[in-house]
């Protein structure tokens, strides 16, 4: 059996991922003592949070990448799905999963209401109409507060935070909420990957593509893109739930307007109109909030702010020479590696599969943070090797060149193409 | 009715402000279609290295070497890192932008600390001055002179000189002024410079009233963009007169609502939701050019 | 069936009259050419019959529907498809995907009479829609695999087996127009307005292109409107000719009488 065999690779693969998400991140403590931050109980809720992120990615890419509508304004909808499951669990009783309906079509109602007006705007004029959403949610939330409890926040736990039954004897609350986040997003993984490839999903793309074509085709433009709205919010409100569900607390300032950037730069790193791209981006953003846990800055102002500051470079890289994304240059390395010869496509594969094996070794030693890190550095080293000379020609003839090496078609494997780029510009111009 | 008119010029004075840093962001978005995240962190930037050199030159000598410098670090800007992504998704160039944001952001905290620092050796004082029936400080009277000054330096340099005449081929239509043989490259970078130098009067002028501090720039970034929007994105003219309105608008909504469901802590969201009606009558902003497609 | 009937049409962009009292009917079967001179208001007719473009005034019928009383979307459902002068396909998909959007009016609920029941109707078919894609119902799988069928059917027709999975905005100009083509026959139309089918053809293909015209009515069924400029297409495949200029209807007939028609002579050959 060769490794390559494309079936076999990808039963193992499903197999590491289950292993990964199912057990190793919730339940391995692969942390040394002293570090009660860092304990398995933390990462736990970082999973958790990444789970929720990946929710309101799912939702964003349906809406901006797929139908081509920008929204500057998802915090408005996560905390209406938030908010809705709060209220109905702190001031009503009810249990968690009785609220996901309801947060979901408080949301996705609200969704409708904003694709309305939307359809009238596009690019930035739209993306500051959506904008002004998230900027008026937190000061609407502070001010109407015989229903939202104001600036103080609703606080929400109790019974339905714990597993029933004997799963409750063996799993913590943490680990419980991680489990409910995780379903959640791979049902709603699934349900985002129907409705991008069926009818409904084709329409909003054709939308984006050409709206009069679209129109001539049956397509009633007005409404799918309101449905879009509406879909994108449906996943927001859920994403706010969960959030509720696994943090606990809710209040005004949980979301405001930088996160909802923040929101739209997850799924422009990740890749638009892309479903791997969402989980992706979301599960990136995630750790860059967390690399202050682990890189040795100390406490204060330098550990606050270094690592956003590496991470505004980082994104400045990683757009540059991923024009779409990392489930783009994931493609393009897919198809990198049909044209090359077998000793090439051994190191190439072989750098991801050492970076793996050197993620878990380093988490089980130091850290999980740091060993997703120095898995991804390994990889990279090892896989890049095989450009290295290209990007040293480039360097060597000057800047615009050498960017031109980092995407350019010969040598970066996963990197887009000049062409391509051009392609992007003469449609732009047109 | 005094408190009327009293009212509008203070929304005015805030206005201009928000004005400036507009005009600051349609400059750069008429020639490539992005809108610059980083332009308010950019003017806080320079503003807190105007801080530094304070502490050796007078206050007007400062201001003319921010202007240069300001001007300096948008080519730099341009050159390094926007050049880059030329030709790309517009998207990714926005979020370029926003990598520069946090970069700028941080740095400056890094540098300078989070703390808020009196902005001293201010030239211009408190004091007021009684116009009519309106009291004005001479800060605020000083903000509009110079975002009137502003304007007009523009408009005479894109009308009457080759050079803006050039910018101005090149925001319309960049192929053809390149087939003209103007130098697009240099006409972008100078359009960046010429925004950040622009932004950073913006910040001279907001370190005083907020205090000197990181964040200081971020809500009049957000009505910056606001007011470039409604003023329409590829007018310049209507950058300045949507953040004046947006001044007079948010200092009336403040004052003349019922206060028990509006009033000022409300403001920002009437004031976004009367924009956000404009626009749904208006797709394009009061004075954007109407885009037509034809198939 | 009583075909097309368009009449007194008028239609004007500012100062400018595009169409002006144009009146013209197509039978059931029958190709129909347009032609006139750049900016006669070929293209404005298309638009509006297809409703991108509202008419100021006059009236198009469609077998038993207003066609001015719809919107874009509806048109198709009606029984008309079409395709664009300078192609609107949709860029960033396969060449089967576009076909499979092209088939986007066949699973749509019929065509109600009545704005209200209209709307209503299709606001409850799109959240029954929604949701048989999001679960994957079997309705939704078995509409897929119909609209597949189909559309490899057609793309065996035009020969577009090479392309079709490539995207669309990555096709030559040429093999954009016969994939706009194929998309505009899976929707099964009872008529197709082709707008410059000719346009950026060598002139061999030219004829290929009117067998291809030709035997699309006949094993499709369709009733075509052409707008082109290339006699050589127009005048071999045309039942009838319709002229243009400047918005008005100058002259009509069969390819020999419209060739003999002394104002066509004029407006074609100037002065």
């Amino acid at each position: 059996m060769r490794l390559s065999s494309p079936l076999l690779l990808r039963i193992l693969g499903f197999a590491f991922l289950a292993f990964f998400l199912i057990y190793w991140l919730p339940f391995s403590h692969a942390l040394p003592d002293g570090l009660p931050m860092r304990f398995g109980t933390y990462r736990t809720i970082q999973a958790s949070i990444a789970c929720v992120w990946v929710l309101v990615a799912l939702g964003l890419n349906i809406l901006t990448g797929y139908n081509g509508q920008i929204s500057l304004g998802h915090t408005a909808f996560v905390a209406t799905g938030g908010y809705t499951a709060a209220i109905l669990m702190a001031d009503h009783g009810w249990p968690f999963w009785a609220v996901l309906i309801p947060a979901a079509v408080v949301s996705g109602a609200l969704g409708l209401a904003v694709g309305i007006p939307a359809l009238r705007l596009s690019g930035p004029y739209l993306a500051m109409a959506t904008m002004a959403l998230a900027l008026a949610a937190p000061q609407v939330l502070k001010k109407y507060d015989g229903l939202t409890h104001g600036t103080q926040g609703i606080s929400v736990r109790g019974d339905w935070s714990t597993a029933p039954g004997f799963i409750g004897d063996m799993v913590t609350q943490d680990q419980w909420s991680y489990f409910v986040a995780l379903f959640l997003a791979v049902v709603m993984t699934l349900i985002a990957w129907n409705v991008i490839r069926g009818r409904v999903g084709r329409a909003f793309v054709a939308i984006r593509d050409s709206e009069v074509a679209a129109a001539s085709m049956g397509i009633n433009v007005p409404r799918y893109k309101t449905i879009a709205f509406a879909i994108s919010a449906i996943f927001a409100g859920i994403a706010g739930a969960a959030y509720v569900q696994i943090v606990g607390y809710i209040a005004p300032e949980s979301f405001n307007v930088l996160r909802s950037i923040n929101f739209l730069t997850t799924i422009v790193v990740g890749g638009l109109a892309s479903i791997l791209g969402s989980i992706l981006g979301a599960i990136s953003f995630k750790m860059v909030d967390d690399i202050s846990d682990f890189l040795p800055l100390g406490e204060g102002p330098m550990a606050e702010q270094v690592p956003w500051a590496l991470y505004g470079g980082l994104l400045i890289v990683v757009v540059t020479i991923m024009p779409y994304g990392m489930a783009g240059a994931i493609r393009r390395f897919q198809m990198w590696l049909a044209f090359r010869k077998p000793s090439e496509r051994r190191v190439a594969l072989g750098g991801p599969a050492l970076g793996i094996v050197a993620a878990i070794a380093v988490s089980e030693l130091a850290g999980g943070s740091l060993g997703i890190i120095v898995g991804l550095v390994v990889a990279l080293a090892i896989t890049y090797s095989l450009w290295l000379p290209a990007l040293v020609r480039g360097a060597t003839r000057g800047y615009g060149r050498w960017v031109g090496a980092l995407r350019g078609s010969r040598g970066p494997p996963g990197f887009v193409t000049s062409e391509d780029a051009s392609d992007e510009r003469s449609d732009a111009e047109r | 009715m005094d408190e009327l008119l009293q009212q509008v010029a203070a929304g005015l004075a805030t206005g201009s402000i928000y004005g400036l840093l507009a005009l600051a962001l349609v400059l750069i978005y008429r020639s490539t279609t992005v809108i610059n995240f980083a332009q308010g962190e950019m003017a806080m930037f320079t503003t807190f290295v105007a801080w530094t050199m304070l502490h050796w030159g007078t206050y007007w000598l400062v201001f003319i070497l921010i202007l240069l410098m300001a001007g300096g670090l948008g080519a730099l800007i341009e050159r390094v890192v926007i050049r880059p992504v030329e030709g790309a998704p517009t998207l990714n160039v926005i979020i370029v932008t926003l990598g520069l944001f946090a970069i700028f952001s941080n740095v400056a905290t890094i540098v300078w600390g989070g703390q808020p620092q009196a902005f001293s050796h201010y030239p211009i004082n408190d004091e007021t001055v009684k116009l009519g029936a309106v009291v004005l400080s001479v800060h605020d009277l000083a903000i509009m002179l110079f975002a009137a000054l502003i304007m007009i330096g523009l408009y005479v340099f894109f009308q009457y000189t080759p050079l803006g005449l050039a910018m101005r081929a090149t925001a319309q239509n960049a192929t053809a002024s390149r087939l003209m043989g103007i130098r697009v490259g240099r006409m972008l970078t100078l359009g960046w410079a010429l925004s950040a130098s622009v932004g950073a009067v913006a910040g001279m002028f907001v370190a005083p009233i907020v205090l000197l501090q990181p964040p200081m720039m971020l809500a009049v970034l957000l009505y910056a963009f606001a007011a470039a929007v409604l003023g329409g994105l590829d007018s310049p003219f209507g950058a300045v007169v949507g953040g004046l309105i947006i001044g007079v608008t948010e200092s009336l909504v403040g004052t003349y609502t019922p206060k028990e469901w509006l009033g000022p802590e409300m403001a920002l969201t009437v004031t976004v939701f009367i924009i956000i009606l404009v626009l749904v009558i208006r797709p394009t902003g009061i004075f954007g050019k109407r885009v037509l497609r034809r198939v | 069936m009583t075909g097309l009937e368009i009449r007194e049409l008028t239609r004007s962009f500012g100062g400018i009259i595009a169409l002006d009292d144009v009146s013209l009917d197509v039978h059931p079967g029958e190709i129909v050419s347009l032609i006139g001179p750049n900016g006669a208001g070929k293209t404005t007719l298309f638009n509006c019959i297809s409703r991108i473009y509202d008419p100021d005034r006059g009236s198009i019928r469609f077998d038993d529907y207003d066609l001015v009383k719809m919107g874009p979307d509806d048109v198709v459902n009606t029984g008309i498809a079409r395709t664009f002068q300078n192609v609107e396909l949709f860029k960033t998909m396969t060449v089967i995907q576009n076909l499979l959007v092209g088939q986007h009016s066949r699973f749509s609920p019929p065509l109600r009479k009545g704005l209200f029941w209209r709307h209503a109707n299709a606001a409850i078919h799109a959240f029954r829609e929604v949701f048989a894609c999001a679960a994957r119902l079997p309705t939704s799988w078995r509409e897929e695999r119909l609209a597949r069928d189909t559309a490899e059917e057609v793309v065996k027709f035009l020969g577009l087996e090479q392309v079709k999975n490539i995207p669309a905005g990555a096709l030559s100009f040429g093999i954009q127009k016969n994939v706009e083509l194929a998309r505009a026959l899976v929707a099964r139309p009872r008529m197709i307005l082709l707008d410059e089918p000719a346009s950026g053809l060598s002139h061999e293909e030219l004829g290929h292109l009117g067998e291809v015209i030709k035997s699309v009515r006949d094993e499709f069924r369709v009733t075509i409107l052409v707008v082109e400029h290339h006699m050589e297409l127009v005048m071999p495949i045309s039942d009838r000719i319709c002229v243009l200029n400047f918005g008005r209807k100058i002259a009509e007939g069969t390819p020999a009488e419209v060739q003999s028609n002394p104002a066509v002579i004029e407006a074609y050959l100037g002065e």
